[in-house]
């Protein structure tokens, strides 16, 4: 398997390591020694008792983005399937479409989802105008997973798509003419070979949502979800140990997660996110 | 005219080349470098020409002090969203700022942290422009008053949307714990503004040590908590004025800018606390440690206290200002605001720094009170989940594991095929 690369080859990986040392390697090294140390730099396990409250919070967080995987992937799926069986010129425009959101900073985006879903909101003055009885969206749990599947939704289309448009038509021709419907089609050609777009996907909308922290203040209103709790420990209390567990301890849950998604993808390279 | 830019050419080069050009003419060359002030200040809070016509405060401060002083100065001008963000980026060092303007606990604090520089009041002539009654003991963040220049202040009320909340309640802190608004109350995004209502309600000190006092009023927010619609900074503007919610506390001046930007049919008053206590703050301009410019710091500090300056951020900003007989000037737009001035601040109280062990105790319970508890479906639901996902990990290795053998199997049937051919 491992390939001995050339001294060219090694020198153009050269910025990236330099880069992802700085900015991801001496980072995590921080939040490590954060987490093992108490605010005088000994070393203690105390972070980790003080925490223990908040089992709840880790809890709600990872159930909140669970669901808001899942729903991006309902969503996602069938439409990367239609996307990817259409025209190229169609594909380049709704690729298009997809992407166009992700042009809006996230905190825009996020704000304007509050005013559309507060009960003086957009939906509630259209519901009132058709003389509909108005609908409380604004501060619940599920305005929270909606902003979640809004806001990160993209990344599930994208690495779904990607492996979807490199199924050949031929190939699903070729299953039909075996005698395949389409229940058998998707089952055995399609689903297998998307499968590593679909573990990345999970991948790339589970670790955000989990760990958001702006769109739960914004849409879920008394709620706060893990990460606002860590921003909280960060700027509000300036308590970097604590702080530092909890990230800790959240890197460890997704990795976790993200080790048992990799078990569906066989290794292939496209899915090797962690 | 030429020979004065030949002159600076060759001044220039000879600086370039570095120590060995005499001192004299370094220092003169230096002098021609405009100088910098990094100014670090609360997210708009001051004019600085956003809108057209506007004055912009800086820009009047750089030509002062190039009139004044006859050297050049660049003001850099940044902004944070809190106390502890400012705090935070000053200890953790990095970056030099000259004048920050931090809030009475704040200023309490970084006195007591030593990360203040003593103000020399020679330079800072327009001092005589503040009001008396903010030298005097009535404050105590600066107890000396050494190391600090009022900038604004203001106090705590309850703005309420009158076509919903009965006016009669709207003076005392327990209309925020009236059932008959549930989900339509707001509460600050920040511990010591709202521990300071709860410990106000139960007639507590805002700035009181005893255990017990603080208990009672997390207990307080936490029976609060299914009435508040939503813990909120900046968003208060936005849910006050558009009638999603209908009532919050803010402080008076935020008030009048939302009265008066309120959308048709909102109606937005103001109720004052009277026989509890409420919250008093006054944002002060400091110099801290490690700063690169004292006097141009001192110079701005001195700027910020000319009614010119003071009179653009009052009407800029709408809160209270600290200079003399402000109300007397006619280019003030609040003049006939006698709220905004209250003769009477017996029942205020400014926020003291709490120390490290209560600050800790409110920081604990204010991540508690904003946990929130689960349903039993969400567990419920969560094993199953983890179930089905490890129950499909196996199924899968299985899968894989048959897939293996039959392609061995084939393989080796294959083998043997083409054995037996070979042979015949």
């Amino acid at each position: 398997m491992t390939k001995r690369r050339g001294l060219g080859q090694r020198l153009l990986a050269a910025p990236y390591i330099v880069w992802a040392a700085i900015f991801i390697i001496v980072p995590l090294c921080m939040v490590l020694y954060y987490a093992f140390t108490d605010a005088s730099g000994a070393f203690t396990l105390q972070n980790f008792s003080d925490i223990s409250n908040f089992s709840h919070t880790f809890v709600l967080s990872i159930w909140l983005g669970a669901l808001s995987t899942i729903i991006c992937l309902v969503i996602a799926y069938p439409l990367a399937y239609i996307i990817s069986r259409l025209s190229p010129r169609a594909q380049r425009f709704m690729m298009m479409l997809v992407m166009l959101p992700m042009w809006i900073n996230l905190l825009l985006r996020t704000y304007a989802l509050m005013k559309i879903l507060e009960d003086t909101g957009l939906i509630n003055s259209i519901l009132e105008w058709m003389g509909l009885p108005p609908m409380h969206m604004i501060n619940t749990q599920g305005a929270v997973v909606a902003g979640m599947v809004y806001n990160f939704i993209p990344y599930m289309i994208l690495p779904i798509y990607n492996v979807m448009s490199r199924i050949d038509t031929p190939v699903l021709e070729a299953s039909r003419d075996l005698g395949g419907n389409f229940w058998q089609t998707f089952r055995r050609v399609i689903f297998p070979l998307s499968l590593p777009g679909i573990v990345s996907g999970i991948t790339m909308v589970f670790v955000p949502s989990v760990s958001t922290f702006y769109i739960s203040t914004k849409l879920g209103g008394n709620m706060a979800l893990v990460g606002d709790i860590i921003e909280f420990t960060f700027t509000g209390e300036a308590n970097y140990n604590v702080g530092a567990t909890m990230s800790l301890i959240l890197m460890v849950m997704i990795l976790v997660c993200m080790l048992v998604m990799n078990r569906f993808s066989d290794g292939d390279e496209e899915a090797m996110i962690v | 005219m030429k020979r004065v830019s030949l002159l600076l050419c060759l001044l220039l080069i000879l600086s370039l080349f570095g120590g060995c050009s005499a001192g004299t003419q370094t220092d003169t060359a230096t002098d021609l470098q405009p100088e910098v002030l990094n100014v670090y200040n609360w997210g708009v809070y001051m004019e600085i020409g956003e809108e057209d016509q506007s004055l912009d405060v800086n820009a009047a401060f750089e030509q002062w002090y190039k009139q004044t002083y006859g050297r050049e100065i660049t003001v850099n001008y940044t902004t944070y969203e809190n106390n502890e963000v400012m705090y935070q980026k000053l200890v953790a060092g990095g970056a030099e700022y000259d004048i920050v303007i931090p809030s009475d606990y704040m200023i309490d604090r970084m006195i007591k942290e030593d990360l203040l520089e003593k103000l020399d009041f020679a330079n800072i002539p327009n001092y005589q422009n503040i009001d008396d009654q903010f030298k005097d003991d009535s404050w105590q963040y600066d107890p000396t008053g050494e190391y600090s220049v009022p900038y604004m202040w203001g106090y705590l009320v309850l703005v309420y949307n009158t076509d919903h909340v009965d006016a009669a309640k709207v003076n005392k802190w327990d209309v925020l714990w009236d059932e008959t608004y549930k989900g339509k109350i707001l509460m600050f995004n920040n511990p010591r503004d709202t521990f300071a209502i709860a410990l106000a309600k139960n007639g507590f000190s805002l700035n009181t040590t005893d255990a017990g006092e603080w208990e009672e009023a997390y207990q307080d927010l936490v029976a609060q908590k299914p009435l508040v619609q939503s813990y909120v900074t900046d968003e208060i503007f936005d849910k006050m004025q558009n009638g999603e919610a209908y009532i919050a506390p803010c402080y008076y001046g935020d008030f009048l800018v939302m009265q008066e930007e309120a959308a048709d049919g909102v109606n937005l008053e103001c109720g004052f606390i009277q026989g509890q206590t409420t919250n008093k703050y006054l944002d002060a301009m400091c110099v801290p440690k490690g700063c690169q410019n004292k006097f141009a710091a001192e110079a701005y500090i001195n700027f910020m206290c000319s009614y010119e300056a003071g009179v653009t951020n009052a009407n800029y900003t709408g809160y209270s200002s600290p200079l003399k007989n402000i109300t007397d000037r006619e280019d003030y737009d609040y003049a006939d605001l006698p709220s905004l001035y209250p003769a009477d601040t017996g029942h205020m109280e400014e926020y003291r720094y709490l120390g490290p062990g209560v600050q800790t105790v409110m920081d604990n319970y204010w991540k508690n009170l904003k946990q929130n508890e689960g349903s039993v479906w969400m567990y419920i639901i969560l094993v199953l989940v983890v179930l089905l996902v490890v129950g499909a990990v196996i199924y899968n290795k299985q899968v894989q594991k048959r897939r293996e053998r039959l392609q061995k199997a084939a393989r080796e049937k294959f083998s043997l095929q083409e054995k037996m051919a070979k042979k015949s």
